[in-house]
């Protein structure tokens, strides 16, 4: 009992309920007064704060530092989980970059293609090549097109640059082209500087031999090979090769194509109705000599093919 | 973490040392707001010395104390002016009311008081900023502010604890 009068006195000394009631209603009218805005409240306000600052700073100095070591804390942690992202987001733009990579040159290959002169009268079917013979056996090439796109065993395959090789196996949907490098290819040329007629044999390496080469031919380095057009399956004017090895033993072309880097082709077909047989194709080619009606004969002609003696009187 | 009752020194010094109490922890408050987690939702620790003083002191806070430290922590946060005061008056008598009662009771019932205490003044916060502002604020802030106030009570009573040492040191000094 005695504890709670104390209690009770020490209650009035310091303020009872209505005391508290009234102090708050006198916050509460501060509050208002304060929205009201008035300017010697507000220079007040401004003056202690100001007075006050300092006393705050020197009490935030260790908070702050604290907070700055807890902020790096956690700086390292979301640093570590940026890096993370980072990495994830670079692998990324790996895949992509890599990804615009192929499809620019996708995209300027076929480009390429769209520029290119099919000769007069045939058919030019693009293809993708979708797989490469890694064996050194045979330089064939397989191609996404096939019977489907009207190809046919013997068509020309080549690109912008020249001639790639020709089509051996025909499926539906896909095509094997020897390449030009392959052993079994061989491919009737001219030199594009003398138009002396020749062959190129591949040898399974990235050099063609230059064969049947005339012996008054003057061959330079350097000197363009194209098709001849001879035996009618491949056109004229392919480019081929340039010559770029000239011994006593052997001249060496190296291929117009990079075919180490073919990714798009165009096959060269003749249309079915002026489509030549295949199978017979040496008996079409082939033409005899003529023969000797005795229509001609070459009495009075002097070994420069001049008319000599009554021959050439009679002319006169 | 029962808190003895000591003999009240003069009441003058007393006040004094509670002044001096409140205006640091009012201060560690605002330094508080440093930290990322408290920016603007610092925990009203000024407002929980405030309570334990007024249920663990034998002497009672003095108005004065209330409404200057209120009006400082007011200019220095740019509150309005009367707002920390008010809250500082009512958990005051909210404590005054209740001390009697939680004098014979367990500390966890006194956090439990402590954290009904709060709910109160959250809500007068929470009308003041409506009646200010007269716009509705983002209650979450609100809630953890006072949440985490609710959680550091046992430190606050670790400081208070600091608080009756010092009163105690003053007074064998004399």
């Amino acid at each position: 009992m005695p504890n709670i009068a104390t209690e009770r006195k020490k209650g009035r000394r310091s303020g009872g309920l209505l005391t508290h009631l009234i102090i708050f209603f006198v916050c509460v009218v501060l509050m208002m007064a304060g929205k009201a805005d008035i300017s010697a409240m507000n220079s007040v306000r401004s003056m202690v704060a100001g007075f006050f600052t300092p006393l705050a700073e020197a009490v935030s100095v260790p908070f702050r530092a604290l907070g700055i070591m807890i902020d790096g804390i956690e700086n390292v942690a979301q640093l570590r989980e940026e890096n993370n992202q980072l990495k994830e987001d670079v692998q990324k733009l790996r895949r992509w970059e890599n990804e615009v990579a192929v499809l620019l040159a996708e995209n300027r290959q076929l480009r390429a293609l769209s520029k290119f002169p099919v000769p007069e009268g045939m058919n030019a079917v693009s293809a993708r090549v979708i797989a490469i013979n890694a064996d050194s056996f045979a330089h064939v090439v397989m191609i996404d097109a096939g019977a489907k796109d009207g190809i046919k065993k013997g068509d020309a395959v080549t690109t912008m640059d020249g001639l790639v090789g020709m089509v051996v196996e025909v499926g539906e949907f896909y095509a094997q082209v020897l390449l030009i490098t392959d052993l079994n290819a061989m491919i009737p040329v001219i030199l594009s500087g003398t138009s002396w007629p020749a062959v190129t044999a591949g040898v399974n390496a990235s050099l063609l031999d230059l064969r049947f080469v005339p012996v008054q031919a003057e061959i330079k380095q350097g000197e363009l090979v194209q098709t001849s057009g001879h035996g009618g399956l491949i056109p004229a004017g392919l480019p081929v090769g340039k010559v770029v090895q000239i011994t006593d033993q052997r001249i060496r072309v190296k291929p117009v194509v990079d075919l180490q880097r073919l990714s798009f082709v165009t096959v060269l077909s003749w249309p079915k109705e002026n489509d030549m047989p295949r199978d017979d194709i040496f008996e079409q080619s082939y033409s005899p000599l003529p023969e000797d009606t005795n229509s001609f004969s070459l009495e009075g002609i002097n070994a420069f093919g001049q008319k000599v003696g009554d021959a050439a009187e009679g002319e006169q | 973490m029962a808190i003895n009752s000591i003999a009240s020194p003069p009441t003058l010094q007393h006040q004094c040392v509670n002044f001096a109490l409140m205006f640091i922890v009012a201060f560690v408050e605002i330094a508080l707001a440093y930290f990322p987690l408290f920016f603007g939702v610092s925990p009203k620790l000024l407002i929980a010395i405030v309570f334990l003083i007024a249920i663990y002191d034998e002497e009672q806070n003095h108005f004065i104390n209330l409404i200057g430290v209120g009006l400082i922590y007011d200019m220095m946060q740019s509150a309005p002016l009367g707002y920390t005061s008010g809250a500082m008056i009512l958990v005051n008598l909210f404590g005054i009311l209740s001390r009697h009662r939680l004098k014979s009771v367990q500390q966890s019932l006194i956090w439990l008081e402590y954290a009904a205490m709060m709910v109160v003044v959250m809500i007068y916060s929470w009308i003041c900023i409506v009646v200010i502002n007269q716009s509705f604020p983002a209650i979450m802030p609100l809630v953890f502010q006072y949440s985490v106030t609710v959680l550091l009570f046992p430190v606050m009573i670790g400081i208070y604890k600091l608080e009756l040492s010092l009163l105690e040191l003053i007074r064998r000094l004399k």
